[in-house]
């Protein structure tokens, strides 16, 4: 970013001093050291104080805000009490209200366990305007792994109605939630880097797309790798975590990244469980990328449960490892025809209610 | 050196200097390396006027011989060694530290070089009556430690008092800041103000690597002429008020994953004696008092001495102090093996 | 006046040009004036002047001498400032009382184990009112994770003007609860967002004149440190330098507008003799950076915090929770700790802790000023601590008369 001198309420001999010295961007005017800065300009260090923190004051971009102003939204921008919803009100009832607009959400569990199907549903839901939980806008999903399941797409769709049974039928039906689901297939790491530089902050940007899915993160990163690369690995993850972030905070879009798991072997002091005692597995990609999640859930296969009244298939557990705003809880769901719906677990579902972490 | 001014000496009249300049000779250093006779015939200043000018500035300017002896002497009546407060360290220091000289302790984050620093204080202030100034640039001084220190020493409220205002305390955030203080030390505005009695014999710096380290690499180069000002100003202080110098820093890893000593190759040299701390490998109790110092330079004794000590030392009070729950015993390593 | 003149903080250029003239210590411009100089050392005008001024105004740095401090008047404002209760009195006893204003505190660990929450929950806990033993300051919140979550702040805001209105007995206690509700709490918690380092940068040149603009702040939160520092460096070494000189001024908006100072930071994997493990990120330079360190990490189920670095304490390491209400103590039904006594009894040994044996043994050592000092007399840590046993909640009051003991009972309890 270029430097507007005319903004500076500084001594205009401070800023020929600095034009002379030719720094040209607030970026390096910032990260200079005094004496370093000193030096280009030949500005006492009272000076340079001076011109730092007048830079710093056209530079910031936030306001300042109280934590009051935004629990009375009054910006909306900075945060919105609004969720993305899963389209399930029990769902919803575990995330507070859905998944955060801003900030990577994190859907991990083994393969096959459904983490696919809530990708999907929520590529549906993003559609429906923002009364219906939705935020009005498509979807692009960025497949790695395997082919786009546009068979179970279509399925869903068609199941629409009787997933969400709350909502005014031609409403439903009158969405064409195919045409708003955008798909993106990427095999390698500089496929992925493409998408994410170039495409999607134009799709984002037309306003065409309110939720990115990639599904999965894990997969490039650990075929592309060797056991040996691992700095190299980590500054790739970390470049990616960072834009899918900024993408994420500048258009307030949720990004739901699908993540693989990988088996606890053996005993790592520095593995970190996350408190999770009994998991025979524990997400993939390590420290370096949960350091870039916001929300931390999990879905687990439940075996040798029973089926749960009435609904198919084996019940499977969605639990919240980590969130800034969320209680460690977690509640049983059931992946069916028209979609992942969520069983009123046995626990509380009031968050307020619940002791966390120690039993 | 000293520019040349009126009243520098006799013969050094306004007319003079002027006339010198023209001929760009502007300081002692300048005139007195000059040829004086083409100098004289060049200025057209009086030969003899000029020798007895140059006479006059090389006897205020040279150095005073003093033979081996006398600084002996002086050695002798000045310099007192200062316990540490702590038998181990004293061992490795040679019975303590010496005024006159700088110590340094370097240690990674955590590893006790501020618990050091504050024993010290503690044992100067409380034990020794003597005034101490503590500049603090880490943000690390805690008072409430150091009454602790001192309540262990002394069970007398007004002693631990009096003990509390022997030390002073001086926050600076840069190196400038630094700098300043120390010359205000050195032109004496210390011992006008130091209400507890005593007089300076030690000045503690925790740290010198905080103020300097952000100063140094990067594209700049005079980083490393403030840091042998720190240097020269600390060894002048030691010197001229004999006082002990008691310095913390920062280290780094070679290459090897050795430990090394902060602030690179030109402040190695700074410091006469320098510790390493560590924190001991223990398996059990992660966070314990427990530490190894290594003397890792030093003029007097084998370096690479090892001594164990405790953290909580300085805490105990008299009485304890000689039990069996302090200070456990000293291997002694041999430097040839190491 | 003989101090040299490289030790001044002119521009570099300045004090080349100044030497290259002969000029070495502060006595040999003496008697110039700025005209004079600037031809004689070929520098402009202003740069003279400057000079001039900076040198002249030399002898008057007495002022800085008398300013300075000795220990004693630095205990008592040590002890003036006091500290943020954090909620958890295990966390409380080994901090002696909470966070210390006035300090620089670290917080690290993996994601997920709480390290935003104990943010929240102290930026909450400093605004509670001074007849309930808090500080009654406001909180700046700097995010750079985007983990603060407005809701969240709100419900720990609920649950501790709950607590302290189950507390209040007279009538100042009942009129300072009129003024200590959600949403003053939340008005008095301002927040600035930064996505990338230069905006933190931006943020902490600026932080001073905000903090002189609001002298009751009393709790500066950077959340994280590391996200920003981590994401968009190649050069480490540049890295380092930055993070050292921010560092600095930390420290010195910690104590020139006392404030306490807490910065959290990320763990990261790093190999040690061929075996890995978690150490906090950023570099162990990082490490000196703040003046005390706490990790928060899993033991199993439980969520540990230990105090790994301070000046003033000694490691420990504590259990704790995170409830639906906040930062919390583990109720600990083997150990009679305080918080597993009835409210009766504390509020009838209102003066004293029930204390331990292990404590009793411990006090000569690591008990803080008994109340002595004229002004430290006054001096009185209310600590407000959380019971939750048996799963009915219930809320006790505890005051004692000195800083809390540390006992090294829950060192011993891990």
């Amino acid at each position: 970013m270029a430097m507007d001198w005319e903004q500076l309420e500084v001594n205009p001999r401070i800023i020929s001093a600095a034009k002379k010295a030719n720094l040209k961007a607030a970026r390096d005017i910032l990260s200079l050291s005094g004496a370093d800065l000193q030096r280009l300009t030949r500005l006492s260090l009272c000076d340079v104080q001076i011109l730092q923190t007048a830079v710093a004051a056209v530079y910031r971009k936030a306001p300042l805000i109280t934590a009051l102003q935004l629990y009375q939204g009054g910006c909306p921008t900075l945060e919105p009490g609004h969720r993305l919803s899963l389209g399930c009100p029990v769902l919803d009832g575990l995330l507070r209200g859905g998944v955060p607009l801003s900030g990577i959400t994190e859907l991990a569990g083994e393969s096959g366990v459904g983490k696919t199907q809530i990708g999907l549903q929520l590529c549906l839901s993003v559609q429906f305007p923002q009364e219906h939980g939705g935020l009005g806008a498509g979807a692009v999903y960025i497949c790695t792994e395997d082919t786009f399941p546009i068979k179970r797409l279509r399925q869903l769709i068609t199941q629409q109605a009787r997933l969400r049974p709350e909502l005014p039928a031609e409403l439903v039906h009158s969405i064409r939630f195919s045409d708003n689901v955008y798909i993106e297939h990427t095999a390698d790491l500089a496929a992925l880097q493409a998408c994410v530089s170039q495409r999607l902050p134009i799709l984002l940007s037309r306003g065409l797309v309110r939720l990115v899915v990639l599904d999965s993160v894990a997969a490039l990163f650990r075929c592309e790798f060797q056991a040996d690369e691992t700095m190299e690995r980590a500054r790739h993850l970390l470049a990616l975590a960072s834009s899918l972030q900024s993408l994420s905070h500048s258009f307030q879009t949720p990004v739901l990244c699908i993540n693989q798991v990988t088996d606890i072997v053996g005993s790592d002091p520095a593995r970190c469980s996350y408190g999770l005692v009994d998991a025979r597995v524990l997400p993939a990609l390590g420290m370096v990328w949960a350091n870039q999640v916001l929300v931390r859930l999990m879905l687990q296969r439940l075996e040798g449960q029973s089926e749960a009244a009435g609904y198919g298939g084996v019940p499977r557990k969605l639990e919240v490892v980590f969130a800034p705003h969320l209680p460690r809880a977690s509640c049983l769901c059931s992946v069916s025809e028209e979609g992942v719906k969520g069983l009123q677990s046995p626990e509380p579902s009031h968050p307020q209610a619940l002791e966390l972490g120690v039993q | 050196m000293v520019f040349l001014k009126e009243g520098l000496c006799p013969g050094l009249t306004e007319e003079f200097i002027q006339n010198m300049r023209t001929k760009n000779i502007r300081t002692v250093e300048d005139l007195v390396s000059s040829d004086t006779e083409e100098l004289a015939q060049k200025c057209s200043v009086s030969y003899n006027v000029l020798v007895a000018v140059r006479r006059v500035l090389l006897a205020q300017h040279t150095a005073f011989p003093v033979s081996g002896a006398d600084l002996y002497e002086e050695l002798l009546s000045c310099t007192a060694i200062l316990s540490t407060g702590n038998a181990s360290l004293d061992k490795l220091l040679d019975t303590g530290l010496y005024t006159g000289e700088l110590t340094e302790l370097v240690g990674t984050p955590g590893s006790g070089k501020t618990q050091v620093c504050f024993g010290v204080a503690a044992n100067l202030s409380c034990r020794l009556k003597q005034s101490v100034l503590y500049i603090d640039s880490s943000g690390g001084l805690s008072a409430t430690r150091l009454f602790e220190m001192t309540k262990a020493k002394t069970s007398s409220m007004e002693e631990q008092m009096e003990a509390l205002q022997r030390i002073e305390v001086a926050q600076v955030f840069d190196v400038f800041s630094l700098l300043e203080c120390l010359h205000n030390l050195k032109s004496g505005g210390f011992q006008q103000v130091s209400a507890g009695g005593g007089t300076l014999k030690a000045v503690i710096v925790d740290s010198v690597t905080t103020v300097l380290s952000h100063i140094l690499g990067g594209k700049q180069t005079d980083g490393l002429s403030l840091i042998m000002q720190v240097a020269g100003e600390l060894r002048t202080i030691a010197k001229d008020l004999n006082v002990a110098v008691l310095l913390t820093n920062h280290v780094t890893r070679d290459g090897n994953g050795i430990l090394k000593a902060g602030l690179g190759l030109s402040w190695s040299h700074v410091p006469r004696t320098r510790i390493l701390l560590e924190c001991m490998e223990k398996s059990g109790s992660a966070y314990s008092g427990l530490r190894t110092a290594t003397l890792i330079k030093s003029s007097r004794q084998q370096c690479n001495l090892i001594q164990d000590f405790d953290l909580n030392s300085w805490c105990e009070t008299e009485v304890e102090l000689p039990g069996p729950s302090g200070k456990r015993k000293l291997v002694d390593e041999d430097p040839h093996q190491a | 006046m003989q101090r040299a003149l490289s030790s001044f903080s002119f521009a570099p250029a300045v004090k080349v040009r100044l030497i290259n003239a002969g000029f070495h210590s502060a006595a040999d411009l003496s008697d110039f004036r700025p005209a004079q100089l600037s031809k004689e050392a070929g520098i402009s005008q202003e740069e003279a002047e400057d000079v001039l001024q900076a040198v002249q105004s030399e002898p008057s740095q007495g002022r800085a001498v008398a300013s300075r401090l000795t220990a004693l008047d630095l205990l008592e404002r040590e002890q003036a400032l006091g500290s943020i209760v954090t909620f958890c009195s295990d966390l409380d006893c080994v901090l002696g009382g909470g966070v210390p204003v006035g300090k620089t505190m670290e917080i690290c660990g993996a994601p997920g184990v709480g390290k935003t929450q104990l943010c929240i929950q102290l930026a909450v806990d400093v605004q509670i009112p001074v007849c309930f033993g808090g500080l009654g300051g406001q909180a700046v919140y700097i995010d750079t994770e985007g983990g603060f979550f407005v809701q969240r702040a709100a419900d720990l805001a609920q649950a501790a003007v709950d607590h302290c209105s189950l507390l209040a007995e007279d009538a100042e206690q009942r009129e300072a609860l009129k003024e200590f509700t959600v949403e003053t709490i939340l008005s008095n918690l301002f927040l600035f967002r930064c996505h990338d380092y230069v905006e933190l940068l931006a943020e902490i040149y600026l932080l001073p004149n905000f903090l002189a603009q609001h002298p009751e702040v009393r709790l500066v939160v950077i959340d994280s440190i590391a996200s920003p520092f981590r994401r968009d460096f190649e050069d480490l070494f540049e890295r380092t330098r930055l993070l050292s000189g921010l560092a600095l001024r930390l420290f010195k908006m910690a104590v020139q507008h006392s404030t306490a100072v807490v910065l959290t930071n990320q763990m990261t994997t790093k190999i040690v003799n061929g075996q890995s493990k978690l150490v906090p990120a950023l570099g162990e330079s990082w490490g000196h950076a703040a003046a005390q360190r706490l990790i928060l990490h899993w033991e199993g189920q439980q969520r540990l915090a230990s105090l790994c670095k301070s000046p003033t304490y000694k490691e420990a390491t504590v259990p704790y929770q995170i409830t639906g209400d906040g930062f919390r103590d583990v109720a600990r039904p083997c150990l009679p700790g305080p918080s597993s006594d009835p409210p009766a009894s504390a509020l009838g040994n209102a003066r004293k802790r029930p204390r331990l044996e292990e404590d009793v043994r411990e006090t000569s050592l690591r008990s803080t000023p008994e109340p002595v000092l004229s002004a430290a007399s006054s001096f009185h840590t209310t600590v407000l601590s959380w019971s939750r046993t048996g799963g009915s909640r219930r809320g006790h009051f505890l005051c004692c008369s000195s800083r809390q003991t540390v006992g090294e009972t829950q060192g011993d309890h891990e």
